[in-house]
């Protein structure tokens, strides 16, 4: 593309998840930029704050059967699962880049057992990440998963024991599919987290007419894209009250609008998810126009705006 | 062989979604369309970068957000900057397509994908063995053939439901296989290439490019080696990042390994893709 234009105003957008910081409220999130080398020299990422990776594990896995993908409307289903080139192999091939670049992301780990997430957790202090968020969450697997936030003792039990075996903030990543995520997240704060990211897919299934079968391989699927946003905004703003430490929201991001929708629900800052497949360069973009409302509603900064729903 | 490689080493990085105006749209066929498509004024980019025969990009509605994700469809030709698409009548996307007027926004992110270096035609004879829309894929190497006038070097297989599906004018030797025996050989496409194998057993190369099962039926009659499967998986993004167009190929150690379609392929050589066909998934 031609020059990426240099924008002022984008200071204004300078955010904050605790002590970490970030350029810009705009994160990718985990699934959906891989393991961030394939725009890692491009120029949008002058306005993406930063990524998450995908979820990796103590092993390598394969993910789930075809087909993955189902798009329904205005979402899609994804049983992706947890494919991924297991810890040992990012931080060897792919850490180094990242490292290189002076790339800002998130370690995003996964697990089954919490013996795994505490060995996960000291090999992520080797690592270059500004923090580690803990996927507690991922509908795609048959065992562990959500089994670990679906429940407030045994989140609070995983959350403490990779708090006390990590040098890095702590972000817990809930599950919408529960009877009370705002709950989960008080435990979660209550054992150390240093943040909420909120809300990983909720849980779905589609199906052939014709074939009488599930569209997806693995016959259920989680739900993302706009169609949820609702959803998110909902929880975002219900667990907003009810926790002092700061919420990474995300659920059907596309536009400047519903990022700003996020924030005001009570998102610190926010990951952009689905959007990233149709769109990767929107970070641009969403920057630009963010400030623009900043500015035309005199805010001296995008962090004034977390929460203002609840006033 | 010819070439050292018949297709590109690494795919092209996208530098940024594009917005294109549709300023022609017309039917070529039976429920299949030709579009094409030029950068909108207002935007930064003036022409569409050249691209590799294989290559496609991601189209989507601009300002929609149902359908929600992008859709792969081949580069069929450029001229002045534009670019041609053909696409069948299909699902979501194709059918809001349809209804689209001239003039209207599209999204396009691309070329994308492994092409096949436009040398790979200058020498050798060319086996083109088409199923359906999937003949839209191949066009450009057949055009490639045409402009460096070697025509004689090149002969295609062209199988559909019926007649008034094919797309015109085929500016090479061809047979037709149709299933309702309108057009051509009455029957499916591997049966007409065993009835005329003289036709194409001493090509140099075999492009294929259709529904899979079809792929999948030629498949053991060609040589591995020399074949090149045009592979149409579902893709959610089309460069890399959703992991959601894995296939089943073997690597270097002929070992079973999952890699992306996109930016792995769309383009694989028989020899890789056994697992493909036989349908394997190691899990
Ligand atoms: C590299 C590549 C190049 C391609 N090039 C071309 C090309 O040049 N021309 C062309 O015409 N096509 C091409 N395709 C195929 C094209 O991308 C797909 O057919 C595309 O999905 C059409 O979009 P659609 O929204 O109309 O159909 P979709 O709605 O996406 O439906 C596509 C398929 O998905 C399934 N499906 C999903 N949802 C539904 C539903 N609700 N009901 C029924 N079935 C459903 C079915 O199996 C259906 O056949 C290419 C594909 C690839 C990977
Ligand atoms: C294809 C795909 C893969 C994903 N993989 C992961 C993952 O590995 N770990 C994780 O914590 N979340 C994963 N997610 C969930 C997203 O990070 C995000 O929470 C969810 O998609 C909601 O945001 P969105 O609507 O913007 O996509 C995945 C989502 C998608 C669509
Ligand atoms: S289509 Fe997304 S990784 Fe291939």
């Amino acid at each position: 593309m031609g020059s990426v234009k240099s924008l002022p105003s984008i200071k204004l957008l300078e955010s904050k998840v605790g002590s970490v910081e970030f350029k810009t409220p705009l994160l990718a999130a985990s699934g959906t930029w891989a393991y961030g080398l394939e725009f890692l020299n491009h120029p949008l990422q002058k306005f993406l704050g930063g990524f998450v990776t995908k979820s990796l594990s103590v092993k390598s896995s394969e993910g789930n059967p075809m087909p993955r993908l189902y798009e329904t409307e205005s979402g899609m289903l994804n049983s992706i699962g947890l494919q991924n080139m297991g810890i040992d192999a990012f931080i060897q091939n792919v850490e180094p880049q990242l490292k290189a670049a002076k790339s800002s992301y998130v370690l995003s780990v996964y697990a089954q057992r919490v013996e795994d997430f505490k060995i996960l957790a000291e090999k992520a202090n080797a690592c270059s990440a500004v923090a580690i968020e803990i996927n507690i969450s991922c509908p795609n697997i048959d065992k562990g998963g959500l089994e670990f936030s679906s429940d407030p003792k045994t989140t609070a039990e995983v959350v403490s024991q990779v708090k006390a075996a990590v040098k890095k903030p702590l972000w817990v990543k809930l599950s919408p599919n529960v009877t009370s995520i705002s709950d989960i997240a008080v435990a979660a704060e209550s054992a150390g987290a240093d943040a909420i990211s909120m809300i990983n897919t909720l849980l779905g299934m589609s199906i052939n007419i014709d074939s009488k079968k599930p569209w997806l391989g693995r016959k259920m699927g989680g739900l993302s894209g706009p169609a949820i946003r609702p959803v998110a905004i909902e929880r975002v703003y219900r667990t907003y009250s009810k926790i002092k430490i700061p919420i990474v929201g995300m659920g059907g991001i596309t536009s400047s609008r519903d990022v700003i929708e996020f924030l005001l629900a009570g998102a610190t800052v926010v990951q952009i998810g689905t959007w990233n497949f149709r769109d990767p360069f929107c970070y641009e973009k969403m920057s630009e126009e963010i400030a623009r409302y900043l500015q035309k509603n005199k805010f001296s900064s995008v962090q004034e705006l977390i929460g203002l729903a609840h006033r | 062989m010819m070439t050292k490689s018949a297709l590109l080493e690494k795919p092209p990085t996208p530098q940024g979604m594009i917005e294109v105006r549709i300023i022609q749209s017309r039917p070529i066929a039976n429920n299949q369309w030709s579009i094409w498509v030029k950068p909108d004024e207002a935007g930064a980019i003036k022409e569409l970068p050249s691209f590799l025969p294989g290559q496609f990009c991601m189209l989507s509605l601009l300002d929609r957000v149902d359908p929600l994700i992008a859709r792969p469809f081949a580069i069929v030709d450029q001229d002045d900057g534009m670019y041609q698409f053909i696409y069948r009548v299909h699902g979501k996307l194709t059918h809001q397509l349809v209804k689209a007027s001239v003039g209207s926004k599209l999204g396009l992110v691309g070329p994308l994908g492994k092409g096949i270096p436009r040398e790979h035609l200058k020498k050798g004879k060319h086996c083109f063995i088409a199923g359906g829309v999937g003949y839209a894929s191949l066009m450009p190497l057949i055009q490639e053939l045409v402009k460096n006038k070697r025509e004689d070097a090149g002969r295609i297989f062209y199988g559909v439901r019926e007649d008034l599906e094919i797309i015109r004018k085929i500016p090479l030797a061809y047979d037709i296989a149709s299933d309702d025996g309108s057009a051509g050989f009455h029957g499916r496409l591997p049966e007409l290439l065993k009835k005329k194998e003289s036709d194409w057993k001493d090509s140099d190369w075999f492009y294929i490019c259709g529904p899979t099962p079809m792929m999948k039926a030629v498949y053991d009659l060609l040589p591995p080696d020399r074949s090149l499967y045009f592979l149409e998986e579902t893709m959610g993004c089309g460069f890399g990042i959703c992991i959601g167009c894995v296939v089943p190929i073997l690597n270097e150690k002929s070992e079973v390994k999952k890699v992306r379609s996109c930016i792995e392929g769309p383009i694989f050589k028989g020899e890789v893709l056994k697992p493909w066909k036989d349908g394997a998934w190691a899990l």
